[in-house]
């Protein structure tokens, strides 16, 4: 009987070992093969930088008049909603003089949102009304520069409509009916798109 | 009772009187009698600050005499056997023993007694038993049944044209004479209560007077005069406004290509600069049609912004809350006073007021018409000039409204006397999707007048998504004023001349609208399809 269990006691401590050996050391050293024949780039290589695609973002002309259409290259987005997700972020980085961005400082999107009917609903932050200087011409730019760059660049979104802070709202300063989705209006852009640098990071 | 008067005084009356800028009373020196027999001058003096004439000077007037009852301590005034009694302590007087109020009792002066003028109206006719009619803004005391139309005389300068504007109450006959140097309108009447202008002399008009005789009046012409048109505008209650349309030889070429720009329907391209600007940017485009028929009777002027919203500001501190206040009172003053017609502002002070309360206050008011004031801004200090808008509506808000339209949505509501009706229902939300035809119009004469008065801003009128004019539920037009990011144009919006200039293309253009719509009278029909908005 002593004879067994010390016959038993002595297979337990074989078999540990060798799961041992197998777990801590043979099998990391298969998979650290694996990952080296998979990989391509050291392991402290930066990312991927990503795809990007051309989009006609809009700012206001030098003399304050209109909007231009400045062609620039964004992030590309696998489906519409992130395109235009794409747009809008550049869209709201500042830009160098001459051109100006009819967007007010500090404005960032929250959430973008697009219907089947081709509604985009896009989520602002409230500075967009609170860093508002007013004038009805200035407003204009400002909400069309929002629709502008998300009905032209996406073109399954006929209509945009803004909220702030994820409410619907009247107006930005008093003039422009945010009420309701607007479409796309030549009248405040100036159709030949310009050539400009690059926007910067705010 | 001897005539005390001077020649100097003579001169003077006669002089006032034929000037007769329509001062009040109290700054008159001054009346004029009209009779049959002609006309006469009766001086007024102010005694306690109140404006008197001399019992001496009527009796002389009137055939009247007058005597003291120094036991009564009154007057008495005898016309054959009419007796009038006044009392030195009150302000009363006995005509036939009824009583008449007087607002000062007689007073004795070194001249003898003076009894205030309205003593003139309100117990002379009694004695002389003639009806007796004092006009006190012009200073006319009209004796017995004449003929003296009131003419508030209206006049505005342009460049390359001109307008004179002379409101009648009541209409009376006229024609018009074009002589040397001047225009003779002559009425048949038998004496005029004129109010003239206080205009300076231009190059199209240097002057408006009475004529020669008492009836005429004289457009004396400037040395730019070439022709003129002249309008008469059938009013309510017997009024008439007679419209006289004066062009220089600059006009003409004008008129023709403004003519030819509406024959051909095309958008003009917008001014390069200032000295591009075409001479038929300065004169009133055609009329444009209407197809809807409708009067202008309360206009609501809408100052944008107020209270804890101050709108746009310039680099000064000008805000844009203040300059609309500002001249929308000139607005108010101006319609009020000039065309009559009733003024509802959706503000008369600083105080915060929502956009749709705005609206409300039109609807509520059953305006005809509704004017935003706003001042404008950009980001860029170069634009400026004043701008009309009115409503531009996406296919969304067509479609939404189409149906109510059509009528495929009707309510049925019961009537006075039994029955019901069928009336087409629009929400507030799409109230001004019906009178956009009427506000593109509007907006065409607004953006003619301000071309007329003031800088205005390339292109023509826009049209742009408006909260405040959405629920207005009749024509309805948005005005930047001018823009505060433009330094210059901030200056001019603070200063009153320009703030004027402002008020008087938004008021000649509400004139203008108005006469618009009365030459297009309304057929019942037409008014029997309008919609109607939602109580």
């Amino acid at each position: 009987m002593t004879g067994r269990v010390w016959l038993a006691i002595g297979g337990v401590a074989v078999a540990g070992t060798i799961g041992a050996w197998l777990l801590f050391v043979t099998l990391p050293e298969v998979y650290d093969e694996v990952d080296d024949a998979t990989v391509t780039v050291p392991r402290d290589a930066p990312a991927e930088p990503p795809r990007l695609t051309s989009a006609t973002l809009f700012y206001v002309a030098e003399d304050g008049e209109r909007l231009i259409g400045v062609e620039r290259e964004v992030v590309a987005g696998d489906a519409p909603i992130a395109q235009a997700r794409h747009v809008l972020e550049a869209q709201f980085l500042s830009v160098e003089p001459p051109l100006l961005s009819a967007m007010p400082e500090g404005t960032l999107l929250r959430a973008l949102y697009v219907t089947d009917q081709g509604d985009a609903f896009v989520d602002v932050s409230r500075e967009i009304a609170s860093g508002h200087a007013g004038g009805s011409l200035d407003e204009l730019l400002t909400v069309y520069t929002i629709v502008n760059a998300v009905t032209v660049n996406i073109p399954t979104v006929r209509a945009v409509q803004i909220l702030i802070e994820g409410r619907e709202a009247d107006t930005l300063a008093g003039h422009v009916d945010l009420r309701r989705p607007l479409t796309l209006r030549p009248e405040w852009t100036d159709p030949a798109p310009a050539d400009f640098g690059a926007p910067t990071a705010p | 009772m001897r005539r005390a008067r001077s020649p100097l005084s003579l001169v003077l009356c006669t002089l006032v009187v034929l000037v007769g800028t329509g001062r009040s009373l109290s700054a008159q020196r001054s009346l004029t009698i009209l009779s049959d027999t002609g006309r006469q001058s009766l001086a007024v003096a102010r005694v306690n600050d109140r404006p008197m004439v001399a019992l001496s000077d009527l009796a002389a007037a009137f055939d009247l005499s007058v005597r003291e009852d120094t036991l009564a301590d009154g007057l008495t005034v005898t016309h054959r056997d009419r007796v009038v009694v006044l009392t030195a302590t009150q302000g009363l007087a006995s005509v036939g023993g009824r009583v008449v109020s007087l607002p000062s009792p007689p007073v004795r002066t070194s001249r003898g007694w003076h009894v205030p003028v309205e003593f003139i109206s309100r117990a002379l006719g009694l004695v002389i038993d003639t009806p007796i009619e004092l006009r006190q803004r012009s200073g006319l005391v009209i004796v017995g049944d004449l003929r003296v139309p009131e003419i508030d005389v209206q006049y505005t300068v342009g460049r390359g044209q001109a307008q004179v504007v002379l409101a009648m109450t009541p209409q009376a006959p006229y024609t018009i004479e074009e002589g040397p140097q001047r225009l003779l309108v002559k009425f048949d009447a038998d004496a005029l209560d004129v109010v003239l202008p206080d205009s300076g002399p231009d190059s199209l008009v240097a002057g408006i007077r009475q004529g020669d005789e008492p009836a005429w009046l004289a457009i004396d012409l400037g040395s730019q005069y070439v022709s003129h048109q002249s309008t008469l505008l059938a009013g309510v209650g017997g009024t008439a406004r007679l419209l006289v349309d004066l062009f220089s030889d600059a006009a003409p070429a004008a008129v023709a290509r403004v003519n030819e720009r509406a024959n051909t329907a095309e958008r003009p391209p917008p001014p390069i600069s200032g000295d591009d600007a075409t001479p038929a940017a300065e004169i009133a485009p055609p009329l444009p049609e209407l197809t809807v028929p409708i009067t202008v009777r309360t206009v609501v002027i809408d100052a944008g912004h107020g209270g804890d919203d101050t709108g746009a500001a310039g680099a000064t501190g000008v805000l844009e809350k203040d300059i609309t206040l500002q001249v929308a009172q000139r607005l108010q003053r101006a319609i009020e006073t000039r065309l009559g017609l009733r003024v509802v502002m959706t503000r008369g002070e600083d105080r915060t007021i929502r956009l749709d309360e705005r609206a409300a206050i039109a609807n509520n008011n059953k305006a005809d018409l509704f004017i935003s004031l706003h001042a404008n801004a950009s980001l860029s200090p170069v634009p400026s000039g004043a701008e009309v808008s009115y409503l531009s509506l996406d296919e969304g808000d067509i479609e939404r409204s189409g149906a109510r339209l059509s009528g495929t949505n009707p309510q049925t509501v019961p009537v006075l006397g039994g029955g019901v009706r069928s009336i087409d229902v629009v929400s507030w939300e799409m109230a001004q999707v019906s009178h956009v035809d009427r506000s593109g119009a509007l907006a065409a004469i607004v953006d003619a007048e301000l071309r007329r008065h003031v800088d205005v801003r390339p292109g023509e009128a826009q049209r742009a998504p408006f909260r405040v004019l959405v629920g207005a539920n009749m024509p309805a037009v948005l005005v930047e004023l001018g823009f505060l990011s433009n330094p210059a144009e901030e200056r001019r919006l603070g200063a009153p001349s320009y703030q004027e200039a402002l008020s008087q293309a938004l008021f000649q253009s509400i004139a203008r609208y108005r006469t618009l719509v009365e030459q297009r009278p309304s057929s019942a029909p037409e008014a029997e399809e309008m919609p109607r908005r939602r109580p």
